[in-house]
């Protein structure tokens, strides 16, 4: 620790903490431009000089570290000189087009004008023009008023990690450029608008459109991701205008498709009127129809896990008091409805899982799932902390892995055979290693990567997508629980086993539904079988999204659909009654992520149209089916919603960020199950343009996602000798497919990769396919 | 004594008409000066060139609006009178998509004229827009133009004429 | 052959330089090069190379005047990272050609210092960075390198003893700002020229965050005459804290220019007079730019300063690099301080703001007066701009940027108001 004098006030900080920072910390104000919290020193604005007693010259002092006794002022005569000299070589280029520029209002450069600079200009020789750049679908430029504080150049280095900013020339030459245009594909590029200091980087969507002062601020949790990102809804009157992250929580930036899937709030996919028989009707009609395909029936309930855990709470009200036993699935991807041996859910926090001496990705394109999880591997990997990664994909990274293994889905059992194997023979154990040892046969080498990682201090699990949708799900995530608690990661503080979950609330799902849960499939299967009467989907589009288009399409033609939700998807069509509900924006309610953080969003969106929160949906079909109604208002929901899980009451305002709710564990042995495959393994692909109601009706993430568009089907070349461009009949369990195959070397050998799922992926659910004579 | 005194000079106010000849004096003055009434309407007088009347929106001599939908005057204005939506158009120039006033709510303070960066809202001389019903009250873009247009020559001398008392 | 008498020291680094063909490596031998280096090699310690240059009291010939031996004390031990040896070649300022004619008339000169100064740090790597456009030097040096190598003066176990050094020479590619030797260290990295800020200082993290020492020519030039003949025998050419010999590039209204060797401490009437051959007109010159061109004016009444560290800095000015240009009555200073300023304006690498807006400004401002468009403000908002730029930046180009600027406005305000005033009348 130091301790300095600031404007004579003694101020303690950090060794080696730089002057602004420790100006920062003690609330005194010295303002700058081209310094960020979250970005590498440049120092090159010059704005934040200060004054050091003893010093001949200014220093810098967001480059120059504290030491020990130093007095530091922040205010006198010379610095106002100083500063109003620096504001006016910095307007000396800069346009004076603040009236049409979005940044005015919230630009630094035009608060410093006002308040440090002279207020007249003294230069009067040609202005320098620069041409605009083009840096992506969701960044517009206006270069002319560039200062060249190359924040956006430091964070396509340290943060997009594409490094495809740069500057050009010298001298008052000197310009920000992209190496080619239109390159910036990062899924944080929404980022760039937000850090640069003033209007020359702009957000495209809201260009000229909105000046900062109208704006509404609505604060709220992000559900397109599991990650649960805080944001601020910026609205300008009834439209949302842009969404931006919150100062001061747990993650700084925001992905594109948290960001940009506003787009789909206002649109014409959302669900405002109740809908009966394709028509527009009134509330009291659409329950009533509902009732009547309702009341008394066997019924399957098919949620999605982003709703406020209230409305969770609601559905699971709907189903002890009116559905005893129907069954309830609300992932659309899981195969497997054994229970876990650790369920979805993070045991660490990001910054947990940051600082880990060990991290492995286990079967996940973390980019594209979880961009602010890859973000954070980023930074270990800039820290030289080791990542590594097994899966069936080499999925594009921003950064480089220790070591990336190619497996195929069948080979997850090998591999962690084969790491246990090596475990044990170094003395850790646990009990039922052994067991689940002689359950296999075979082990791969990828075993050793992942216990090699295994024998450090602290190590974190990142289990993904092919893992938790393996049809051998259960099993594989008992051997991982297996290795974890024999290599001591599993105890109360260190535990590092993560599974990525589906979607949102994932602790609270597990709480509310465990018992009952089915596989989605299970559902559409029972449905077809003539097992149930009517399907009850409340959020999701099983059509749309996920493994199981095939079966649902099926299942539709036999039993009734009734529909609750904020958007409408590609199943809408088949629904007999459409009941709207208010979005996740659009409702005061609790959500959990997968850290198990708890967040309340107190000031929603104005709701639309006839939408109603989804538990007074609930409330009012309970009515309607003629039982008693267990909660009138938000505040007796919440009483339930304690009662389901009782975590939630040691929740309050003031301390969001301490609790952590844990993702339920089963200790119950399951061991691998040998079942027969075809040739080539089905591996799908999730894309974070594309997946989900929401981000389909965005048009901009539509726009973006086709940029990074891969052909419906890869394969590995040396697979078959698969020829790109061929045509290929793929036989499976329903039939007979054909495709055009694309070819990529890193894919592994023996996978069939689809890249597009859901809508037209028909053999998503498909877990192994025959190839059947590839010709051209 | 006193009170004597005054019951008589009462008597001889009275009696002999004085108060209605000094009241007939005064009006036989006015007669004879020059009047300063006018006949409203067949004659106006003159309007100081910062009048504060009707809104108008000007344009620039090539025919281009001159609004660019900095919305500084909806932003200033304390009667909340002015909505502006705002759009990129095709050019690439930042245009309003729509630009209302509601004349009903307006207390003509002038603050828009003021905080307009090029002279786009400006107050005119009109005083004359009363109308039958409130809806021809509510000003649009369009109006707020044709009435720039309008007065266009009336308007650049009257800002002219302003401008050497900024 | 340097005589080990200090008193009859003529010259150090240039002792040979008349000598034809010194260039090579037969010629540089005959002179004795190379001659010492293997008792450097065998019997000389690390700590007892840098505590002899500590004593030397040689103080860096770049311009910055820091004593050597203090900054190969810096680096640290053991860090586990490899230690660097750049030499600094890349001779921009405008007025220096000194490290010109020591690298194409005695390049073994320059090799043999960075051999002594590598083995005294523990270097395995050095590099020369030569300033772009020394195209003949930059062969020169190459072909000197190439006949070390193949002499074994160079590369693995150097004349059999344990110590292995290589030398690479790269070229700059045409920016003055490279001369800086943390932007030095970022060209040479494979980066834009552009300085890096203080601290960390190279010697504990430089080239790739390695510790590394950034050395002038004629710095690493004068080092195997003090091992040679030892630190005291330096340290008593010259005056007391200004040591040793300097290469002076004189130019200007003189009537012999060229590069003169002298001991610090003889007067600046002395150096023009006694070796340049007197001035052109007059006996006095106008302003005298004592370090190149980015150093304050002095004019005629410290024409007797003498030519040292301290004494020039008490005038007022900078040694600098040792660029003594001479300017008489006949120069337009309006016009050189014009040309200055369009330099700084095209060098600037533009990362600080004061910089990059700062020199291009001066640079129009002048323009405008020069061509008789300048207004009575123009004076004071020079005088701003260049003021507030100077210290103001991460390098010191901004100062020199604003030196020649700020020593017209004070020392010739009458022909800045003349050359206004000649336009408003």
């Amino acid at each position: 620790m130091t301790t300095l004098f600031i404007n004579e006030e003694e101020v303690t900080v950090a060794a080696g903490t730089s002057i602004l920072e420790a100006c920062r910390q003690s609330n005194v104000d010295v303002p700058y431009f081209c310094y960020h919290p979250e970005l590498s020193v440049a120092a090159n604005c010059r704005m934040c000089l200060v004054n050091v007693e003893g010093w001949p010259k200014p220093p810098a002092s967001c480059c120059t570290p504290v030491s020990e006794g130093m007095k530091v002022s922040t205010e006198s005569e010379a610095l106002v000189k100083d500063r109003e000299m620096a504001m006016e070589y910095l307007l000396i280029h800069h346009p004076l087009d603040c009236p049409v520029c979005d940044q005015g209002g919230e630009c630094k450069l035009q608060d410093y004008a006002m308040e440090h600079g002279s207020g007249k200009g003294r230069y009067l020789e040609e202005k320098r023009i620069i041409k605009d750049k083009q840096l992506g679908p969701f960044v517009t430029t206006s270069m002319t008023r560039c200062i060249h504080c190359t924040r956006c150049v430091r964070f396509a280095d340290e943060i997009a990690g594409t490094g495809d900013m740069g500057v050009l020339n010298r001298g008052d030459h000197m310009e920000i450029s992209s190496v080619v245009d239109e390159c910036l594909s990062s899924e944080l590029s929404g980022n760039l608008p937000d850090i640069c200091p003033v209007g020359a980087l702009l957000d495209g969507p809201s260009h000229d459109v909105s000046r900062p002062w109208e704006m509404t601020r609505h604060q709220s949790t992000c559900t397109q991701c599991p990650q649960g990102c805080d944001i601020s809804i910026e609205s300008r009157g009834q439209d949302v205008m842009r969404i931006q992250p919150i100062e001061g929580s747990p993650e700084p930036w925001l992905c594109d498709r948290g960001r940009f899937v506003y787009d789909a709030f206002r649109n014409e996919s959302r669900l405002l009127k109740p809908i009966s028989k394709q028509e527009k009707v009134s509330w009291n009609d659409a329950i009533n129809d509902s009732i009547a395909l309702l009341k008394d029936k066997r019924i399957g309930i098919i949620c999605s896990p982003d709703w406020s855990v209230e409305g969770l709470s609601a559905i699971r009200l709907l189903r002890d008091t009116a559905f005893k036993n129907a069954p309830v699935a609300f992932d659309l991807h899981r195969r497997d409805k054994r229970s876990f041996a650790f369920e979805e859910g993070f045991s660490q926090t990001t910054q947990q899982i940051e600082d880990a001496d060990q991290v492995v990705i286990l079967g996940s394109d973390l980019r594209q799932r979880l961009p602010l999880v890859m973000q954070r591997i980023r930074k270990r990997v800039l820290a030289d902390k080791p990542v590594v990664r097994i899966g069936s994909m080499r999925y594009r990274t921003n950064s480089e892995l220790q070591k990336d293994m190619l497996i195929r889905p069948r080979d997850w059992v090998s591999v962690i055979a084969s790491a246990i194997e090596q475990v044990m023979a170094l003395g850790k154990q646990a009990a039922g290693m052994q067991a689940w040892l002689d359950a296999t046969q075979d082990r791969h080498e990828a075993g050793k990567v992942l216990a090699d990682a295994l024998l450090a201090e602290t190590c974190s699990l990142l289990v993904g997508e092919e893992i938790r949708c393996h049809n051998d799900a259960a099993a594989l995530i008992h051997g991982l629980d297996l290795l974890m608690r024999g290599c001591g990661h599993a105890e109360a503080n260190n535990d590092g086993r993560n599974l990525i979950p589906e979607g949102m609330n994932a602790q609270a799902l597990t709480a509310l539904f465990a018992k009952d849960r089915m596989s989605v499939s299970d559902i559409f299967e029972d449905a077809n079988q003539g097992k149930l009467d009517a399907i009850l989907l409340i959020g999701s589009d099983p059509i749309g999204d996920g493994l199981f288009p095939v079966q649902a399409r099926e299942a539709l033609k036999k039993v009734a659909l009734i529909q609750i939700g904020a958007i409408q998807g590609e199943i809408s069509d088949q629904a007999s009654v459409l009941l709207p509900a208010s979005a996740y924006s659009e409702v005061e309610g609790t959500f959990i992520n997968m850290e198990g953080r708890v967040r309340t969003a107190h000031h929603p969106l104005e709701v639309l149209g006839d939408q109603r929160p989804l538990w007074k949906i609930m409330m009012r079909l309970l009515q309607a089916l003629g039982q008693d109604i267990p909660a009138v208002s938000l505040e007796e929901l919440r009483i339930h919603m304690h009662r389901f899980i009782p975590e939630l009451t040691k929740v309050d305002d003031k301390q969001q960020d301490a609790i952590f709710l844990s993702s339920a564990r089963n200790r119950k042995s399951i061991l691998p199950t040998q079942i027969t495959l075809r040739t080539l393994d089905v591996v799908s692909r999730y894309s974070m343009y594309r997946e989900g109601m929401w981000a389909r009706s965005s048009e901009l993430l539509r726009g973006a996602g086709e940029r990074q568009k891969l052909a419906d089907v890869i394969m590995h070349p040396d697979t078959l000798a698969a020829q790109a461009g061929s045509i290929a009949t793929l036989d499976t369990d329903h039939g007979q497919y054909q495709f055009k195959i694309d070819v990529r070397d890193d894919i592994s050998p023996g996978v069939l990769f689809i890249s597009k799922r859901g809508i037209a992926g028909d053999i998503s659910n498909v877990v192994s396919v025959d190839i059947n004579g590839g010709s051209a | 004594m006193q009170c004597v005194l005054k019951w008589l000079k009462r008597q001889i106010n009275t009696w002999l008409l004085l108060e209605l000849v000094r009241g007939l004096a005064l009006t036989g003055k006015y007669l004879f000066k020059p009047k300063i009434t006018i006949e409203y309407p067949e004659e106006r007088t003159p309007l100081s060139p910062r009048f504060r009347g009707l809104h108008a929106l000007r344009r620039y001599d090539d025919g281009e609006e001159r609004c660019i939908a900095c919305k500084l005057c909806e932003v200033v204005c304390p009667a909340l009178a002015i909505q502006i939506d705002s759009e990129e158009r095709e050019d690439g120039s930042r245009r309003t998509t729509r630009y209302d006033i509601d004349t009903t709510l307006c207390i003509f303070c002038g603050f828009c004229e003021e905080a307009c960066p090029v002279d786009a809202i400006v107050e005119t001389q009109i005083f004359e827009y009363a109308t039958e019903n409130r809806q021809d009250l509510y000003y649009t873009k369009d109006r707020l133009l044709a009435t720039g247009d309008k007065y266009a020559k009336q308007i650049s001398a009257n800002l002219a004429d302003k401008s050497q008392y900024n | 052959m340097i005589p080990s008498d200090p008193k009859k020291v003529t010259a150090i680094c240039f002792a040979n330089i008349d000598v034809p063909k010194m260039h090579t490596l037969e010629m540089a031998r005959q002179q004795g090069a190379y001659q010492f280096l293997p008792t450097v090699l065998n019997t000389f310690s690390s700590e007892h190379i840098v505590s002899e240059m500590k004593i030397s009291g040689l103080r860096g010939r770049g311009g910055a005047g820091f004593p050597t031996g203090l900054k190969w004390s810096f680096v640290p031990k053991n860090t586990g990272k490899p230690t660097y040896l750049l030499c600094n070649a890349d001779e921009g300022e405008p007025g220096t050609f000194k490290d010109r004619d020591l690298m194409r008339f005695d390049p073994h000169l320059l090799i043999e210092g960075m051999i002594m100064a590598g083995f005294a740090l523990g270097v395995k790597d050095a590099y020369i960075y030569i300033r772009g456009e020394f195209i003949h030097e930059a062969k020169r040096l190459n072909d000197a390198i190439s006949e070390a190598y193949a002499a074994n003066l160079l590369g693995d176990n150097i004349l059999g003893s344990s110590y292995s050094m290589h030398l690479t020479v790269h070229r700059g590619a045409g920016a003055y700002i490279c001369g800086e030797e943390t932007a030095l260290i970022e060209s040479l990295e494979g980066r834009p020229g552009r300085p890096r800020f203080k601290p960390p200082f190279p010697a504990v993290e430089g080239f790739f965050r390695c510790p590394t020492v950034v050395n002038n020519v004629e710095t690493l030039a004068t080092v195997p005459a003090i091992l040679e003949h030892g630190g005291e025998w330096h340290k008593a050419i010259g005056t007391p804290n200004n040591a040793g010999m300097k290469i002076f590039s004189v130019s200007g209204n003189v009537k012999k220019a060229g590069n003169y060797e002298v001991p610090l401490g003889t007067t600046m009437r002395s150096l023009i007079e006694d070796y340049a051959g007197g001035l052109q007109n007059g006996s006095v010159p106008k302003v005298i730019i004592p370090g190149g061109s980015s150093t304050p004016w002095l004019l005629a009444e410290h024409y007797d300063v003498p030519l040292t560290y301290d004494d020039l800095a008490s005038a007022g000015s900078m040694l600098g690099s040792g660029a003594v240009i001479i300017i008489d009555e006949t120069a337009d200073l309006i016009a050189l301080t014009r040309r200055l300023a369009h330099f700084y304006a095209h060098e600037s690498c533009g990362q600080c703001t004061p910089c990059r807006e700062g020199t291009g400004w001066l640079e129009r401002i002048l323009t405008r007066i020069e061509s008789g468009q300048g207004k009575q403000e123009d004076i004071r908002t020079l005088e701003d701009a260049a003021k507030h730029m100077a210290g103001r930046t991460i390098c010191a180009l901004a100062d020199g940027a604003a030196a020649p600027i700020l020593s017209l406005l004070e020392h010739f305000p009458e022909l800045v108001e003349q050359a206004i005033a000649e336009k408003t009348s």
